[in-house]
């Protein structure tokens, strides 16, 4: 049976502001789902069909580097949303999306929202204002990290040193690739 | 709006294609057509942010200031595409300075104005974001990709990390080599 996802809407940033009779309406094109860690919520390179709103848990973003190596690229938890990339662009998933905890995440259907947009339902407005935002402030970090990187090579080295011998600690003794955040 | 003066509009900035005659009169009555000339910089590093431009024809170069007042280019874009849109989501000064490298034609939208749309919940609004939001994606994928390269070939990418910065050890004058 389909398990109401108006209980956890009301428990998500995006959601608020919105009528009762709204989120009832909003709450036809939302399906609940539930991760065990672990478990992929999508895979890199696969079409992209929906995306998600993280109720509880926390999501590890992946690339895939080569079947052997992967790197951890960001960890997104409560209120946040993922699948942005591909919801605007109708693109392939850019990154693996993997429970890092038991995770409950609202899912929408790409086709769905675009519904919602041509009906100018203002959430589909909204939504379109929290991604185009996300995304802004994605390429200003990187952009500052980028400037910092520039303005002082000689700590870039000893930062990008230090991540190495610590993933090279961690595939001598887990035998596993986990790359420490390059920050 | 009329139906030539529409098609004229469309036909010289597709990223307005979405939207309908009102909605199109709705954005004109906040922009300005602006000829540019080679060589002009259209955004200064440092200023506050008034406008975002879609670059109808033309290339420009983004360039960076180094803190030794060194300027670095960070990226050149042909049109169509747009800059200056980070400035859509805060009041922070411009983070990049933006110059003409060939004659070029821009559409410039006033940010103010277009935020007052935006909070207004206007179609017209939310349709032209929908259109910038895919280049903005674009550009995110492409860091994401370089992100995957280099950890594909660490060990060559660190080498020439090192090497640049050898390179820019030599290449300033007083400090150690």
């Amino acid at each position: 049976m389909r398990e109401d996802p108006l209980p956890y809407m009301k428990q998500v940033a995006l959601f608020e502001g919105f009528s009762d009779s709204e989120l009832q309406l909003l709450s036809q094109v939302f399906r609940v789902r539930r991760f065990t860690p672990g478990e992929a919520l999508a895979r890199e390179g696969d079409a992209a069909p929906s995306f998600f709103v993280v109720v509880a848990g926390i999501v590890s973003v992946v690339k895939e580097v080569s079947p052997r190596v992967r790197q951890r690229l960001a960890t997104i938890g409560r209120n946040r949303m993922l699948g942005q990339i591909p919801l605007i662009d109708g693109g392939r998933r850019p990154n693996t999306l993997e429970a890092a905890a038991p995770v409950i995440a609202l899912e929408c259907i790409r086709d769905d929202f675009e519904r919602l947009f041509n009906a100018n339902s203002p959430f589909a407005y909204k939504v379109l204002d929290f991604v185009v935002t996300d995304l802004s402030q994605r390429l200003r970090q990187t952009n500052r990290l980028l400037e910092e990187l520039l303005a002082n090579p000689g700590r870039t080295l000893s930062m990008v040193y230090d991540a190495f011998i610590e993933v090279g600690k961690s595939v001598h003794e887990t035998g596993e690739f986990k790359a420490a955040g390059l920050r | 709006m009329d139906a030539k003066l529409y098609a004229k509009v469309l036909a010289l900035v597709p990223l307005l294609k979405p939207l309908s005659p009102d909605e199109v009169d709705e954005i004109m009555a906040i922009s300005k057509l602006l000829k540019v000339r080679k060589g002009v910089k259209v955004v200064e590093e440092g200023d506050e942010a008034e406008a975002m431009y879609i670059l109808v024809e033309g290339s420009v170069q983004v360039t960076k200031m180094l803190p030794g007042g060194e300027s670095t280019p960070l990226a050149d874009l042909k049109a169509p595409t747009v800059f200056g849109e980070m400035a859509l989501i805060d009041r922070e000064r411009r983070s990049a300075s933006v110059v003409t490298l060939t004659d070029t034609v821009l559409f410039q939208v006033n940010l103010q104005a277009f935020n007052e749309l935006r909070a207004r919940y206007r179609p017209a609004a939310f349709k032209m974001l929908r259109s910038i939001a895919p280049t903005l994606c674009g550009r995110l994928r492409g860091l994401n990709d370089r992100i995957g390269e280099f950890f594909k070939n660490p060990e060559a990418n660190l080498a020439e990390l090192e090497q640049q910065f050898l390179n820019r050890q030599l290449s300033v004058p007083g400090k150690p080599r």
